[in-house]
């Protein structure tokens, strides 16, 4: 198969793009903010559309339910309470375990000072 | 163990629809869209640079939904929790050998992968085949126009924004999802031009929404997979399997959501347009680019 050239940069991470000619980029940069402001646009008619009174509120999570409207069976209400609690309790519980290692970091953090002070001491000891 | 077969394709090339089928065959097993191979180490996936879209923190939800499936046999959020424990214990871990534990765990079925962000590049395309080398691949196609209409209506071509998918003419910039379509194609030729025959596969989506009865058939013989009568029927009921719908709370995707609102297959002649006509998201009557029609052409869809 003969060597082809390709037609852009798909491959590239947006972090890794080739620089592009002054021009070039003021239209990329333009680009993207129009199509940000049509997604904001369209988020926008969405919402005003709920606050018609349309009462199209699964319009905006349409996608968790299938063709025919049916929410999928692993997304009870119920589940999706219970699973609320859980992150509730979760959060409560890893703010404690932040404060505890903090905690323990500024221990730590003392104990390694006051070592670094006998230290030195025992050089300058030494030393002399 | 059964190699593992890699289904290599843009998005919105029936591959939801497709890879739910061939999974449905009582050999295989279809998993959702793992991404392991876009990562050195799985904990990559967990951290979201400031560069990243908001899409990165769904593509870890097909992972989470394979292992809750695999190792507690059910889509629940308490399953999803363990899952995120299971992932967490191998964090360090190269997405290869958290793909291949995976699919050692669903042995001797043959795995089945599809995750449209491994062919966005090179590189990750030659992870899998360095760790697969004996693996079999199948390249689906779907004609460009229609395969790039179908990105266009989503999220205004959001994902052909995401890869750059970018036409420069005439003062202006345009998002042409055909620039994808071409480069990521060929990305995948260029993998293929090392896989020996034997293992390898083209398959127009197309052909498969057609006439199921006669492609599902030879994708079988080829993989080595019956195809018999029983396995087809199965093969033609993708929304049986547990990922064909939206998981529980804290993992919702895995795969194409528009395709889990609706992933029952009818079978049906998809149009083809001319590859000379202009396209349906250009404004400017511009067409398909003469490198995308030759390719087109390669894939067997004509003028």
């Amino acid at each position: 198969m003969p060597t082809r050239n390709r037609l852009g940069n798909i491959s590239a991470p947006s972090d890794m793009l080739p620089e592009l000619p002054p021009h070039l980029q003021v239209l990329r940069d333009d680009l993207q903010k129009r199509v940000q402001a049509s997604r904001v646009r369209h988020y926008l008619d969405r919402e005003l559309s709920h606050l018609s009174g349309n009462r199209e509120i699964a319009a905006s999570v349409r996608l968790l339910f299938d063709g025919q409207g049916r929410p999928s069976e692993n997304l009870s209400l119920k589940e999706i309470v219970r699973f609320r609690q859980k992150i509730e309790t979760d959060i409560q519980w890893l703010e404690a375990v932040l404060t505890e290692l903090r905690s323990d970091l500024a221990v730590i953090r003392e104990l390694e000072d006051a070592a670094l002070d006998v230290a030195d001491i025992q050089r300058t000891e030494e030393n002399c | 163990m059964r190699q593992p077969l890699f289904i290599l394709a843009l998005p919105r090339s029936y591959t939801s629809l497709i890879a739910g089928m061939l999974g449905q065959h009582p050999q295989a097993y279809g998993l959702p869209e793992l991404n392991l191979f876009t990562v050195d180490r799985l904990i990559e996936m967990w951290q979201d640079g400031p560069d990243k879209t908001g899409m990165s923190r769904f593509q870890r939800h097909g992972i989470l939904r394979a292992v809750a499936q695999i190792y507690a046999g059910e889509q629940s959020s308490a399953a999803v929790v363990m899952a995120n424990h299971w992932v967490a214990a191998r964090q360090s871990r190269s997405g290869m050998q958290v793909f291949r534990e995976i699919a050692d765990a669903v042995s001797p079925l043959m795995a089945i992968d599809k995750s449209p962000a491994h062919v966005v590049s090179p590189v990750f395309l030659q992870r899998i085949y360095d760790a697969y080398p004996d693996a079999f691949y199948l390249h689906l196609t779907r004609h460009p126009t229609n395969q790039g209409h179908s990105v266009m209506k989503i999220q205004d071509g959001g994902y052909a924004l995401s890869v750059n998918s970018i036409d420069y003419c005439e003062g202006e910039a345009v998002i042409d999802p055909q620039i994808a379509w071409h480069d990521i194609n060929l990305n995948i030729l260029e993998l293929l031009e090392k896989v020996p025959p034997r293992q390898k596969m083209h398959v127009r989506g197309e052909d498969v929404m057609a006439e199921p009865l006669q492609c599902l058939p030879r994708i079988c013989r080829w993989l080595g997979l019956r195809d018999d009568l029983e396995a087809l029927e199965d093969m033609l009921h993708p929304e049986l399997s547990p990922f064909a719908t939206v998981g529980p709370i804290n993992a919702l995707f895995g795969n194409d959501p528009n395709y889990m609102r609706d992933p029952v297959f009818e079978s049906h002649l998809p149009k083809h347009p001319p590859l000379r006509a202009p396209l349906p998201w250009r404004m400017d009557g511009a067409c398909l680019k003469p490198e995308v029609q030759r390719m087109a052409l390669e894939f067997g869809y004509s003028h």
